[in-house]
């Protein structure tokens, strides 16, 4: 008999459709008469809101949905490799790049499309340098006009400096965007995506928050759908409303002890994008162990924006600046607001390897606000930002008393990702913590 | 003639050991060559570039993956964490790439030193408003500097410190600009020997012996055959290995007349103009220098740098190398081999790791060669 009680989520058909979705208005933009936005979700893509008929679009769920196709994933490498690129280089570049120059795309549901979606503006983030060199390429390639982002030091979060820094670049963008796509920018549009945003995000802390029941209400790899809408579309009403209703949804689930996992029995964090073209290893720890990740700083971070209560304590979500009361009349307002927002923990600042003073910290707050039994930290080789602080990641939560290993893999190249040793590694990790296996072993 | 540099360089840490000992100055690393000296220097602080010593190291693993990190930074880490560096005083880190990022963090937490600073320094240098953000950056580095040593840095005391290092540069350039004759008068491991050596010296005494061997240049009888004039192309270059070999034991002669790396032309290429604003004058030598390539987008001023020195320094031939796991450059080499194929240009790229397998290396490079050669 089961542990807990469980059951499918409610929502999950939705958020499949809502990314086919949306996915689908990006590729179709231009034959209904829309512009295409790729962007970089480092930092935001709510700017382009201001632009009437903007398709936009998350460039990291764009390539994470080619790596989850894993055939066409590894064209797409292959392709990039017969150029002079080599293996070493970040996944997800590649990935897109691979799309672009085989011009071929492919959507959620696997079908694939004969154009790879060549956006009419493209913009990214420094968040690692080579987030920038990635859209630097691809831009040259397609001549494509392009704005990129120099975010530097994201902690000390609040830093004056960086903000104007940033803010100045973001109202430069966006007169670089208007000149490119000859479409006027409406200020009105970008208040309110921005305020989305900000509703969007704080959402989705609650809902992490949520995650810290035992049993856990949701399991990683159900939240990585999750965290598509708000990933790319964080700035729309419908988004809004759906993060809502998640939040009901687990909020629900919680009350009535709905687990993700019946047999839960080992609560893991882990701490990376995960290797997308093997995401079964998540239901082998399920099935095998009980063992239920339930949140790292990717997931967590990735669509909320959170700080240390007093600069020390817990992991807390920022207030919003709508919260907060800041003034957000102008454009100019609006985007210090923004900036403000999203430079503390948010999407992937902890990993800007500027950031290396806390990341290990924040992971082991992690680790221990979400009850953590044990962390499995994924040695990410197709992101050099992620996996570069990983093993201090591991070294300061196992210090801290709690057991954690590194596990290699990549988040794109199926080639590097090596299941059957992922799967005995855990196998010992979970036998050397006395956890029993809950079937038996294949002889 | 550049025999006292490459001593210096090869006993560096007596020399810094040695250095502390006559001034009582307190010495500070630094590992990326966007950390600005000039400030450092005016505080009376002996900056020293942190390079490996071509050793491994069995501590470096815990911190830092050795499937991913990469070889140069492992490397210099190593040396830290087996304590060759133990005199410093001080780590400052001018942000560049996520390795020597990952470095700097883990030498701070397991090295502890009485003074650190992660310098945010722009990742590109070319968009708006750069040069005031790292003017302010500057200021808190120099408050966080004067809080540490106990005093202020006046402006005399930087003007001092833009004067030492102006005019170190100028003189590296002028001593380089002898590579640019039909038999040039200086090697590329000299050259590399000589603006290495400055990156580990008290400038002013660096200064001082580039003057004594300006001096004797020019009246200086090479005895060797040229050969095809080399470019080497890549990120920090400390691997004198294969200078040596590239130079003096391949069977196809051979000199390397220029480069664009950190430790070359590229940091040596521009000054510090002197303005009112001291602090914002060195944000804009910093960030007008001719860039790495994580500092180089959108636009591409690489390129053009590099065709501009291939020009001045009639370079036949080009060796494009990044450390193993280095993907900044990886990605630029890419972009960068094919525009030297276009030119028609001979290109070998090599991958350089903690140690290089120096004779599978003279093979390729060899190589090369032949293909300048009307033997062929």
């Amino acid at each position: 008999m089961s542990k807990y009680k469980t059951e499918p989520m409610k929502l999950w058909k939705r958020i499949k459709e809502f990314k086919q979705n949306h996915f689908k208005e990006y590729h179709e933009a231009h034959k209904n008469g829309r512009l295409r936005f790729l962007g970089a979700t480092a930092l935001s893509i709510s700017q382009y809101t201001g632009f009437e008929n903007a398709v936009i679009m998350g460039s990291e769920p764009f390539a994470a949905n080619i790596a989850f196709w894993k055939d066409f994933g590894l064209k797409c490498m292959e392709e990039c490799e017969r150029r002079g690129m080599t293996r070493e280089l970040c996944g997800y570049s590649k990935c897109v790049w691979g799309a672009q120059f085989l011009n071929k795309n492919i959507m959620p549901d696997g079908t694939m499309l004969s154009e790879w979606g060549k956006p009419d503006f493209a913009s990214s983030f420094s968040l690692a340098p080579c987030h920038c060199k990635w859209f630097q390429i691809l831009c040259e390639n397609s001549d494509t006009p392009m704005y990129l982002f120099d975010l530097t030091k994201a902690y000390p979060y609040n830093d004056e400096n960086l903000i104007k820094y940033m803010t100045g670049q973001m109202l430069d963008c966006i007169e670089q965007a208007e000149k490119a796509v000859g479409q006027p920018f409406i200020d009105e549009l970008f208040i309110k995506g921005v305020k989305n945003e900000f509703k969007s995000y704080r959402t989705w802390c609650d809902i992490m928050i949520l995650n810290q029941t035992t049993p856990a209400p949701m399991d990683e790899k159900t939240i990585f759908s999750f965290i598509v809408p708000n990933l790319t579309k964080a700035y729309g009403d419908d988004t809004v409303a759906l993060m809502q209703e998640l939040k009901e949804e687990v909020r629900d689930r919680v009350n009535r002890g709905i687990a993700a996992v019946a047999n839960e029995q080992f609560r893991i964090i882990t701490d990376a994008i995960p290797p997308w073209p093997a995401l079964e290893l998540y239901r082998y720890l399920e099935r095998e162990y009980g063992g239920v990740v339930v949140g790292s700083p990717y997931v967590i971070c990735l669509c909320g924006s959170w700080k240390f209560e007093n600069d020390e304590g817990d992991l807390i979500p920022t207030p919003t600046p709508v919260e907060l009361g800041m003034p957000m009349n102008t454009r100019e307002e609006v985007a210090r607001a923004l900036v403000w927002y999203r430079s503390h923990f948010s999407t992937e600042t902890p990993y800007n390897i500027a950031c290396g003073e806390v990341l290990h910290e924040l992971t082991l707050k992690i680790a221990k606000q979400w009850h953590a039994d044990g962390g499995m930290l994924h040695q990410n080789i197709g992101c050099t930002m992620q996996a570069l602080g990983s093993m201090e990641s591991r070294n300061a939560v196992a210090e801290a008393g709690i057991p954690c290993i590194n596990y290699e893999g990549n988040d794109a190249d199926p080639r590097e990702i090596d299941l059957t040793n992922m799967k005995r590694k855990f196998d010992i990790f979970f036998e050397a913590n006395n956890v029993k296996r809950l079937t038996k072993k294949a002889a | 003639m550049f025999e006292k540099f490459s001593e210096i360089l090869t006993n560096r840490h007596e020399y810094a050991r040695d250095w502390k000992k006559r001034t009582g100055g307190k010495v500070v690393g630094f590992f990326c060559s966007y950390a600005p000296e000039e400030p450092l220097k005016a505080a009376g602080i002996l900056p020293v570039r942190i390079i490996g010593g071509h050793k491994s190291s069995d501590k470096v693993a815990k911190y830092i993956a050795p499937n991913i990190g990469c070889s140069f930074c492992r490397d210099a880490l190593g040396r830290g964490l087996e304590g060759d560096y133990d005199y410093l005083d001080g780590i400052v880190q001018g942000q560049t790439c996520l390795h020597t990022g990952e470095a700097f963090w883990v030498w701070q937490k397991h090295i502890p030193l009485e003074f650190s600073y992660f310098l945010a320094v722009p990742h590109s240098t070319q968009t708006i408003g750069r040069e005031e953000y790292l003017a302010v950056e500057y200021a808190k580095f120099k408050t966080a500097l004067e809080k540490w040593i106990g005093k202020e840095i006046t402006n005399e005391d930087l003007d001092r410190g833009i004067e030492s290092y102006n005019t170190n540069r100028q003189l590296i350039r002028q001593i380089f600009e002898y590579r640019q004759q039909d038999n040039p008068l200086v090697t590329g491991s000299e050259a590399l020997d000589l603006a290495l050596s400055g990156q580990i010296m008290d400038r002013d005494e660096h200064n001082a012996m580039m003057r004594e061997v300006l001096k004797k240049l020019p009246e200086r009888k090479m005895d060797r055959d040229p050969g095809t004039r080399i470019m080497i192309i890549g990120s920090v270059n400390t691997d004198r290995e294969f200078m040596h070999m590239v130079e003096h034991e391949c069977d196809i002669p051979a000199t390397i007349v220029i480069d664009d790396t950190c430790t070359g032309i590229r940091y040596n290429f521009n000054d510090v103009n002197p303005q009112e604003d001291r602090l914002m004058a060195i944000s804009l030598r910093y960030n007008h220098r001719p860039p790495c390539p994580n500092k180089d987008w959108p636009r591409r001023r690489r390129i053009p740098f590099i065709k501009h020195l291939i020009k001045a320094y009639k370079v036949d031939a080009v060796i494009l190398f990044n450390h193993k796991f280095c993907q900044p450059h990886q990605l630029d080499n890419a972009v960068i081999e094919r525009e030297m194929k276009a030119m028609g240009m001979p290109t070998l790229t090599l991958e350089f790791d903690i140690r290089i397998p120096i004779g599978q290396f003279r093979t390729r490079v060899e190589a090369m060669l032949e293909t300048t050669m009307d033997i062929i």
